[in-house]
């Protein structure tokens, strides 16, 4: 009872997102001495499982059918009924996580806080660090009520440590009636089975400066191919409609921390800024040389994309091929 | 005793020479409504999400593109704000559109398009055309669907405008006029529908006709300009161009109306546009000042950059107050004015000429000033196009010359206030100016040395009004010169006023402690106004030794008596109020 | 088809980095030159219910928000944007009060003025950053919620309803009531009022509510914090130096930079 839940879906397997997640709860449960559980929603949750037994103290599996596909009301009932004695659980930041936590809380009579970067227990309250303003400020959130319903930046993360002895791996015992007020009744990818974006080791992002859509799948592509690199965009290439809306990249889209990330044609809004503070290396293209971007840079150009990165690739081909 | 027949009409053309206002009587800045704020925001939303990505286009003068952001403009109503309800437009009150006008002056080759379209290309017909007129081309000029130009100077015409030789001909059948000539510097030239074109019919009698393009207008190449690149300015070539009688504006011989009335009303609109301009080359020299490291340390600390942000700020607050008073004033006569009927209006705002054409004189200049010390402030890069210095800097300078170049301004100031009755009756008689209202300053324990001061310019220029009225009379406009430095003293008088004015609204509103710049302000702009009022002054006496009059000197004196001031320290201050806010903040 | 669209003002977001500032006894952003804007995803919420009004010609919407008197001017651009409504709920208390009690007050809301089919609201706000709003509320008036949601459709009695997720987008079929949390996409850009828009919404009545007005606990209302509190707020110190590549002429600078992204690209 009491105890430290994670809450995990089986559709990305035990990725860099769960392994962190677990990290995270691992050492908060050390922190606080109390008992360590996962629960894994969705069909192939008994595959994942064993997997998940190396780190905590017990798995439950949720593949009923009410939990089988994620759909928003069920999954939120049976996680509510299982979570109902935790006293902190914790999810990643993906966006079916983001949308059940706060709900979760309200049902528990909890309190909930997101996109944390840090969390532990302090005088018996729980406090999780997050940005906010946009990025240009941190704050500690001190959550007042229990449970606490956490998610984190997971990737962000270490991994957790093996245990000596795999936990315990038991079926969820749910009182699932679906609830139909909601139904998905269609599910489309979009980004063609690629490498998430989260894990892209070089990216290549364009902004509203790149002026419309074809030099993103023209020139900014050949780029990116030739370092091996993925594209993303800002909200404002986004709601351009220039690229999908999986391109995009900063508070309110993805949390990106690659080697690399080359910034063409973008301004360097703190929004943006906040989607990318966990990179390595960030790089800019860009006409005006009073553009924030350059601030966060380690390297970075004043000129247009347009004449530059034909003869930067021109320059790069001998060396990448 | 004379002051009572002085009764205060302050808020009339000329008033401020004979009479105190107090600060609630002013409109400020501060005073703009919630929904006249969101109308300035509109504009910037608009200028952001339409205008500013297409930069490129704009200054590569693509017609349709301007054409298209235009037309965009005037789905939002931004180009209709100055044409009457009737006819489809907003029928606002000129604080909103002076408002709008300094939001679109922060990006002049878009502003001088929607300037031209909305100011010289439409009023001609609001003020001076019949209902045919109105009701035909009113909603489409509204709506942005056809856009204007004015069609004026001519390759030989600029300031003397009467002497244009653009001929208009009478056909035989008596349907058309014929117009031949050529026309210059035509703002939109390159892509107008609707001309207000000047010519003379039968090579004498100065009028005003609507043409449409099609009727024959021929437009020249794109001129090349120091600046303002996005704005189209060609010349036009007329070759036997039918315009039907109906299109006269106004009456034949009777164009010279339009045309004068037409620039007062350009001008009453500058002083916010300028400031508009003033505030973003402000802003951005700041974002430069603030970032750029010398040193070890940010050069807006040193104190030549100090000194520069700290009256850039100055003149930024200093033009606002004026332009912002003079629109409210005019706004305020114009609800008196009798049904919004054109003739009223056009008076109305005609008693105001002095004030329109100071407020151009001033702004253009202040504009002039705050793009030259930003450009400098940026060192080598305020000479790169990588930097948004020079482009301002290019774009200003036109400024001084249109709507009447700031010479013909400056001659005309002095000869406009001697035509305000208060003011001519005070300036010609001594006793009055030595001892009329203004001989007593409003007391004000914050200001009084400031308000004593402004008494004395006040006289100072009432004074020499009259001294030079009297000595020349009828030639006194051919002493370009001395009217030159009787404009620059009553300019200055009534800029003081105003921040004054402003200040003091603000304090009582906000309290001494929050307006420690406001207040740092008005004492360094006076300071300086007695320096350039007794400048001024000393060239007016010299230059009037004829009169062997007594009192002007001593006037000068007492101007000169204006305590010593420790501006370098006052500058330093504002200066970093600024650059704590990071952007002006007023 | 009663649409509720809950607004919020904040702090424009756009203010830059270096001119922002915090006040660090009361925790939270210094008010400094900046304007208040209305949240962005507000905005697109808005634009949304506009458009669906357009499209199926029967809907009303109502605005609401909670916060400062200054909120008055988000709620008179949303008449502007023609919003049929406007309601102001007072905040006289906790300036950033905890989306528990921002749900609750708003959940009061909702159901004083009534017969509201769908409630939007934004996904985010700007300066905060919670995320929770929608999601409480949704619990407190015992609705249903979809998050993220792009599109909205008419379907009968149903709605339809797509969604963004990280890999592309879901459709779900949905039955109000019911909340939805907006996020932006191309197609809900929020429109920019008219002049003659703004004026208008002038002369349009605002309703005014205190909390006393709600029927809910307004002490624990006005205190804003028995859900979470910021314990501390700060802004983190960050040290980089961007360095210019050097060259006179493009080819020289392509070169420069060319070199420092092969020595990334292979090295990492």
């Amino acid at each position: 009872m009491s105890n430290i839940i994670i809450c995990l879906f089986v559709s990305d397997g035990f990725d860099k997102a769960a392994q962190g997640l677990t990290g995270a709860a691992q050492r908060l449960a050390q922190q606080v001495g109390r008992q360590l559980h996962a629960i894994i929603f969705g069909t192939g949750a008994g595959e994942l499982a064993s997997e998940v037994a190396r780190f905590v103290d017990k798995v439950v599996v949720a593949d009923q059918s009410a939990t089988a596909e994620y759909a928003p009301e069920s999954c939120l009932n049976a996680l509510a009924q299982l979570t109902k004695d935790a006293r902190i659980v914790l999810l990643s930041n993906d966006i079916y996580s983001q949308e059940i936590a706060p709900r979760l809380a309200h049902r528990l009579g909890g309190s909930a806080v997101g996109d944390g970067v840090a969390v532990e227990m302090q005088n018996g309250a729980v406090r999780v660090t997050r940005q906010v303003y946009g990025g240009k400020a941190e704050a500690v959130i001190e959550l007042k009520r229990s449970p606490a319903v956490v998610w984190l930046r997971s990737r962000s993360f270490d991994p957790a440590a093996a245990r000596a002895t795999e936990g315990e791996i038991i079926r969820a015992v749910l009182d699932a009636k679906p609830d139909t007020r909601t139904r998905v009744v269609e599910r489309k990818r979009e980004d063609s089975g690629t490498a998430r974006l989260e894990n892209a080791r070089i990216i290549v992002s364009g902004g509203r400066g790149i002026g419309g859509p074809e030099p993103f799948s023209n020139e900014l592509q050949l780029l990116a191919d030739l370092l091996g690199a993925q594209m993303a965009a800002t909200r404002a290439a986004c709601d351009a409609g220039w690229v999908p809306a999986t391109w995009q990249v900063g508070q309110t889209g993805k949390k990106v921390a690659p080697e690399l990330y080359l910034a063409i044609a973008i301004s360097g809004a703190s929004q943006h800024l906040a989607g990318i503070s966990e990179a390595k290396n960030i790089a800019a293209i860009n006409t005006d040389a009073e553009a924030p971007i350059f601030k966060h840079c380690r390297f970075g150009v004043v000129g247009d994309y347009r004449k530059l990165v034909p003869l930067i690739r021109e320059r790069l081909e001998p060396v990448c091929k | 005793m004379a002051a009572s027949s002085h009764s205060i009409q302050r808020h009339v053309g000329g008033g401020f020479l004979i009479a105190n206002s107090a600060c609630d009587e002013v409109f400020t800045r501060e005073d703009l409504s919630s929904a006249q704020q969101m109308f300035g925001r509109i504009v910037e939303d608009f200028m952001r999400t339409e205008v500013l990505p297409r930069s490129e286009q704009l200054y590569a003068k693509d017609h349709t593109a301007t054409r298209d952001m235009l037309q965009k403009a005037g789905k939002l109503d931004l180009l209709s704000l100055d044409v009457p309800q009737d006819y489809g437009g907003m029928g606002l009150d000129k604080v909103s559109s002076a408002h709008v006008g300094e939001k679109i002056g922060a990006a002049p080759s878009f502003g001088v398009p929607v300037m031209a379209h909305t100011g010289i290309g439409t009023l001609p017909i609001v003020y001076f055309g019949n209902e045919q007129q109105k009701s035909r081309y009113l909603p489409l000029l509204a709506s942005g669907e056809k856009l204007g130009a004015y069609a004026l100077t001519e390759p030989g015409s600029g300031s003397d405008a009467l002497s244009i030789r653009t001929k208009a001909k009478l056909s035989p059948d008596g349907k058309y006029y014929i117009l031949n000539g050529q026309k210059m510097w035509i703002t939109n030239g390159g892509f107008a529908d609707v001309f207000t074109i000047f010519a003379k019919v039968d090579g004498e009698k100065f009028t005003a006709f609507i043409v449409e393009r099609e009727m024959g207008v021929v437009s020249g190449r794109e001129e090349p300009k120091l600046g303002l690149d996005g704005s189209s300015t060609t010349a036009l070539f007329l070759e036997n161009v039918c315009v039907p009688v109906e299109n006269v504006l106004g009456e034949v011989g009777q164009g010279h109306k339009i045309a004068f009335n037409i620039l007062n009303f350009g001008r009453l609109k500058l002083g916010t546009v300028n400031m508009g301009g003033a505030r973003q080359a402000l802003n951005d020299a700041l974002t430069y000042a603030i970032e750029r490291q010398q040193f070890g340390r940010a050069i807006a600390g040193f104190g030549m950059i100090q000194q520069k942000l700290g009256e850039m700020t100055i003149r930024c607050y200093v033009g606002e107050a004026m332009a912002y008073r003079a629109v409210g004033d005019i706004d305020r006569a114009l609800e008196t004015a009798a049904g919004h009927d054109s003739a009223a209006v056009l008076k109305a705002i005609e008693s105001f000429a002095a004030e329109c054409s100071m407020n151009k004189v001033w702004t253009s200049e202040a504009l002039a000033y705050v793009v030259d010390e930003a450009l400098q402030i940026h060192g080598g890069y305020g000479y790169s196009k990588d930097y948004p210095a020079e482009r301002a800097y290019r774009d200003a300078r036109l400024s001084r010359i249109y709507e009447g170049t700031n010479e013909i301004n400056r001659v005309l100031i002095p000869i406009r206030l001697l035509k305000a009755p208060a003011v001519a009756g005070a300036a010609t008689d001594v006793n009055v100016a030595a001892n009329g209202p203004c001989a007593a300053p409003p007391s004000d324990p914050l200001f009084a040395r400031e308000y004593e001061l402004l008494a004395c310019a006040k006289k100072f220029v009432l004074l020499a009004l009259g001294c030079a009225q009297t000595i020349y009379g009828k030639q006194l406009s051919t002493e370009q010169e001395i009217l030159g430095h009787i404009a620059d003293a009553a300019m200055e008088t009534y800029a003081l006023e105003s921040a004054l004015l402003r200040t003091s609204k603000m304090v009582a509103a906000k309290g001494e402690g929050n307006c420690s710049a406001p207040i740092d302000i008005v004492r360094v702009y006076a300071s300086d106004v007695a320096d350039r009022v007794r400048h001024s002054g000393k060239q007016i006496i010299a230059a009037l030794s004829a009169a062997g009059d007594s009192v002007l000197p001593e006037v000068v004196r007492q101007i000169a008596d204006y305590p010593v001031f420790n501006t370098v320290a006052a500058r330093r201050r504002i200066s970093d109020v600024v650059v704590k806010a990071g952007r002006y903040p007023f | 088809m009663n649409i509720l669209v809950c607004l919020k003002q904040i702090l424009d977001p756009e203010v830059p980095a270096r001119d922002f500032r915090i006040d660090c006894a009361k925790r939270e952003a210094e008010r400094g030159a900046g304007n208040l804007v209305t949240n962005i995803f507000c905005e697109n919420a808005l634009e949304m219910a506009l458009q669906f009004r357009e499209r199926t010609g029967n809907a009303k919407i109502a605005a609401l928000s909670y916060g400062p008197a200054t909120a008055e001017e988000s709620l008179r651009k949303a008449l502007a944007m023609k919003a049929d409504t406007a309601t102001l709920v007072v905040n006289d208390g906790n300036s950033k009060p905890d989306p528990y009690t921002v749900a609750v007050v708003l959940a009061a809301a909702a159901n004083k003025l009534g017969g509201i089919d769908l409630i939007l609201v934004g996904r985010e706000a700007g300066d905060w950053g919670a995320g929770q709003t929608g999601g409480l509320l949704a619990e407190e008036l015992g609705v249903p919620c979809i998050s993220f949601v792009d599109s909205i459709e008419a379907l009968g009695n149903l709605l339809r309803i797509r969604r963004q997720t990280d890999w592309g987008y879901e459709v779900f079929e949905a039955e109000p009531p019911l909340v939805l949390t907006i996020t932006n996409h191309e197609h809900n850009v929020p429109r920019i009022p008219k002049v003659r828009d703004v004026m208008m919404s002038y002369r349009q009545p605002l309703t005014k509510w205190t909390i006393d007005d709600l029927g809910i606990d307004a002490a624990a209302a006005r205190a804003g914090n028995t859900y979470y509190e910021v314990a501390d707020l700060a802004i983190p110190q960050k040290e980089t130096h961007c360095e210019f590549v050097s060259g006179d002429t493009p080819g020289e600078q392509a070169e420069a930079f060319a070199k420092c992204l092969a020595q990334i690209a292979a090295g990492a």
